[in-house]
């Protein structure tokens, strides 16, 4: 029997950044919102909610806060013609489930993308042509500008806390910013986090090649600092355990630390954990949702009507969810043609250690949201029509925190196990440290999400399909930028380097990082994009789809700053349009 | 829908949890913190004087809870292999790292908590990540039997705790290569997850059962569960603190499981 729950103006489903953020500016509109969230409660008082911190093993190795994947995983291929396989264990990126999501276990490093990364297709055909663009290569412009997005990049920015420093205000360039990036109409709301002494390092390696080093964007809060919603952060204690982990000390910008603490005593909003949504209900016609279905804590059915939907999921389950719900048209690889699960694309990422003699890098002294960077061979930052690729990325270097388990390089050519690899660790442990290389990754025709024709989740529905390798354009690009890197490292003093290229296929056992987005793309034209400029779904208009699945393609930067403008864009659209008139925005 | 939790599974999942804790209590037995307070016995009452003395319960291997010989044999002479003591510092088995790799394979991570276990199984490739039906505790003594049936056959009827510490180097470089083929398992698959389990148990929070008094901590510098290194930013020369263990921050006598089902 389906229990039947009384309608709301609004259900949102997942309970991360967008969700959160979308019913928090709702109910300021004075409607009523449900948040349906899969995973557990999670609560942040003053510290996050456990009394077990700083265990490596528990949070970081065992993915404590990770989604359930017994209940719930992907099945993934690299091409076509291959039978997909379940990931039956975290390799290559680990979402999180519970109230915050992986808003919960981010890095925090938030950026903006670049105003030429919007006009990606356009961009590349005016300035090198046509035929730069490889046949099999689906790249398209977002149907929305940098200047449309930049006061919502402002607004999420001044939410999350951010700490970083201008390059950009206005048009007038700043010293110590990033040179490339678009205008902005004000600095940061924090000031950068102290420079790491691999970063001093970094910093004059990369001025002296002519490069120009700034201090990565982040959500740990350099100051104790009050959010527009009135929400307090602490300062960051700089502890080395950010990714994978709920911050301690209220001082990591996310979900749960700076827009959950404003809704939960709402009247108007009720959140409901442990409920796993299957599907949207749609009317007769098919044309508009009428709510949505989930399973809850008690396994249970239950159903809640609502005025208007938010599908606020992690990239993966709004794909699955649409394709569940027979929302859109699926796409079909074999013809081109259909929407979702269009142009899935992830992240080109590579490494660089450093091995020194008589340096000590404490790599413990550190956290998530230290890092320096160059911006010079992000985009189109760098002349590439001499080069035979599209895109680029960052070269940085990011100090993650110096946890054991995961951090003990050796040197190349030193054996994994035994005397020899221990006498390299101990002396590598306090003498290396790593440049990242954190690369774009273009849409393909033969990349895509559909569903399972065999596996199941734990309530009998098929599982998400992921079908993707990277293309020739990424390797040849990561390799361009891992040499930069690799002059750099060589630069900064390393008298050793080992190169972690991840050359050849896409691997889902080995972690890259969990930047998974596209398949359900905004744009201009229906047949090319699920959802329309303002992330409205053009078949179901009181439908909505915030997240990294609005990506049509992804470029070299970390996803989460733009999801979350593109949120308050959206958002914005919402109030100021949808609810006086509801129907298609465009 | 999805089935009913019957009283009777959920009785079952409460001795489960219960035998975890008895293990980590056993496991970081050399913790300080854990021996004062386990010591503290309680003072007989004349309401209960005991009749008598009876044999307590006991097994050949009173120090582990899923291993059994000759799988101990094994597990403390690779782990010991894997990463040796030497003068530059502690080995694996010195280190507890054994238990550790015990107390896991007894626990909710051992029996796959959280892994997607449902068939079909196919071999897939090497980009598809792990693909056998195997939970890590099925998995270690499948494999286990197997090597020391591969080193039976190989060297006179030994077990690979019997072969000298050269030969036992060769069969783990053997396995970790894909060079030797066991009789069930692919050796190199499990060899892996016996060189992850090992780092795991060395470099972990000694709560966990391993890295006896934070002796791998030592060694490298690490400074474990401390919080707070904002005057140490930028610095070129060492910063080291003595490390904390999470014990310490615990206020009670037995550790944390590090696999607790979280409902």
């Amino acid at each position: 029997m389906t229990i039947k729950k009384k309608p709301v103006d609004v259900v949102v489903i997942g309970m991360g950044w967008t969700g959160s953020i979308v019913a928090k500016e709702l109910l300021d509109e004075g409607l009523s919102v449900v948040g349906l969230e899969r995973g557990p409660s999670r609560t942040q008082s003053k510290n996050f909610d456990t009394s077990r911190l700083y265990d490596e093993l528990t949070y970081s190795i065992r993915d404590r806060l990770g989604m359930d994947l017994s209940r719930e995983t992907i099945t993934f291929r690299n091409q076509i013609n291959q039978t997909a396989l379940p990931m039956r264990q975290f390799g290559s990126f680990n979402p999180s489930s519970g109230t915050g999501g992986s808003g919960v276990t981010w890095s925090g490093h938030t950026f903006r993308k670049l105003p030429t990364d919007f006009l990606h297709r356009s961009h590349i055909v005016e300035r090198y042509g046509e035929n730069f663009i490889p046949d099999e290569m689906t790249i398209q412009d977002w149907g929305v500008t940098y200047e449309e997005l930049e006061p919502f990049y402002d607004r999420f920015e001044y939410v999350a806390g951010i700490s970083g420093k201008a390059g950009n205000l206005k048009g007038k360039p700043q010293p110590g910013g990033n040179p490339f990036e678009g205008a902005r109409s004000r600095e940061y709301p924090n000031p950068p986090l102290p420079r790491t002494y691999a970063g001093e390092l970094f910093a004059s390696a990369t001025r002296k090649l002519g490069y120009s080093p700034f201090p990565v964007p982040v959500a740990n809060s350099s100051q104790t600092y009050t959010n527009p919603y009135g929400v307090k952060l602490e300062e960051c204690r700089v502890c080395g355990h950010c990714s994978s982990f709920g911050c301690t000390y209220s001082a990591k910008g996310s979900a749960l630390t700076t827009v959950i603490p404003a809704i939960v005593s709402n009247p108007n909003f009720e959140l409901r954990n442990n409920s796993y949504v299957t599907r949207v209900n749609l009317d007769s016609n098919g044309e508009k949702a009428v709510g949505v279905t989930y399973i809850d804590a008690a396994g249970q059915e239950v159903e809640q009507p609502a005025e208007m939907v938010c599908l606020a999921a992690y990239t993966f389950n709004n794909v699955r969810l649409m394709l569940l719900s027979g929302i859109g048209n699926p796409y079909d690889p074999q013809t081109g043609q259909g929407v979702v699960g269009r142009n899935y694309a992830y992240q080109r990422m590579a490494n660089v250690i450093g091995f020194f003699q008589n340096q000590n890098f404490n790599p413990y002294v550190a956290g998530g949201g230290m890092a320096t960077l160059i911006d010079d061979f992000n985009g189109d930052n760098f002349d590439h029509s001499s080069l035979d690729f599209i895109g680029g990325g960052f070269i940085g270097s990011f100090l993650l925190g110096g946890m054991p388990i995961s951090n003990h390089p050796t040197p190349p050519d030193v054996p994994m196990w035994g005397s020899k690899w221990k006498k390299a660790m101990v002396e590598s442990y306090q003498s290396s440290t790593t440049l990242n290389v954190h690369a774009a990754c273009q849409s393909y025709r033969t990349n895509y999400l559909d569903l399972d024709p065999t596996y199941k989740d734990a309530w009998g529905l098929p599982l998400l399909r992921m079908t993707f390798d990277y293309g020739k354009n990424e390797h040849k690009m990561s390799d361009y930028l891992t040499d930069r890197a690799v002059e750099i490292m060589n630069e900064m003093g390393a008298t050793q380097l080992l190169e972690l290229r991840n050359s050849g296929s896409y691997d889902i056992a080995k972690y890259q990082t969990t930047h998974n987005v596209g398949g359900a793309i905004m744009g201009t034209d229906p047949k090319t994009s699920a959802v329309n400029r303002y992330l409205q779904s053009w078949d179901v208009p009181n439908l909505f789809v915030f997240g990294g699945s609005a990506f049509p393609q992804n470029s070299g930067y970390n996803p989460t700053g733009t999801i979350g403008a593109l949120t308050y864009w959206s958002v914005d659209a919402i109030k100021k349009r949808y609810l006086q008139n509801p129907g298609s925005l465009v | 829908m999805k089935k009913k939790v019957s009283r009777r599974s959920f009785v079952q999942i409460a001795s489960a949890a219960s035998l975890g804790v008895a293990s980590a209590a056993t496991a970081v037995s050399a913790n300080d913190l854990v021996e004062k307070k386990v010591s503290q016995e309680t003072p007989a009452t004349t309401n209960n004087t005991a009749i008598g003395d009876i044999p307590i319960a006991s097994s050949e291997s009173n120090s582990y809870l899923f291993f059994i010989e000759p799988e101990i044999a094994f597990i403390e002479a690779a782990v010991d292999r894997l990463i040796p003591p030497d003068n530059i510092g502690p080995g694996a088995l010195g280190l507890d790292v054994a238990y550790y790799i015990d107390g896991q394979l007894e626990s909710a991570y051992g029996n796959g908590e959280r892994m997607y276990l449902e068939g079909p199984f196919g071999a897939g490739t090497e980009t598809q990540g792990y693909q056998l039906p195997l939970r890590p505790s099925e998995f270690y003594r499948i494999a286990i039997a197997d090597i020391n049936n591969y080193c039976s056959s190989n060297f006179q009827g030994k077990s690979f705790a019997e072969l000298n510490i050269d030969t036992q180097e060769q069969v783990l470089s053997g396995l970790e290569k894909g060079e030797i083929f066991l009789t069930t398992v692919p050796g190199e698959v499990f060899f892996g997850l016996l060189l992850q389990n090992t780092i795991e148990g060395y470099f972990s929070d000694p709560v966990h059962g391993g890295n006896r008094d934070m002796g791998s901590w030592k060694m490298i510098g690490f400074p474990g569960a401390r919080a707070d290194f904002r005057a140490d930013v930028g610095k070129s020369e060492p910063v080291i603190y003595p490390p904390v263990s999470l014990a310490k921050l615990l206020d009670r006598p037995i550790a944390l499981r590090s696999e607790e089902t979280e409902k």
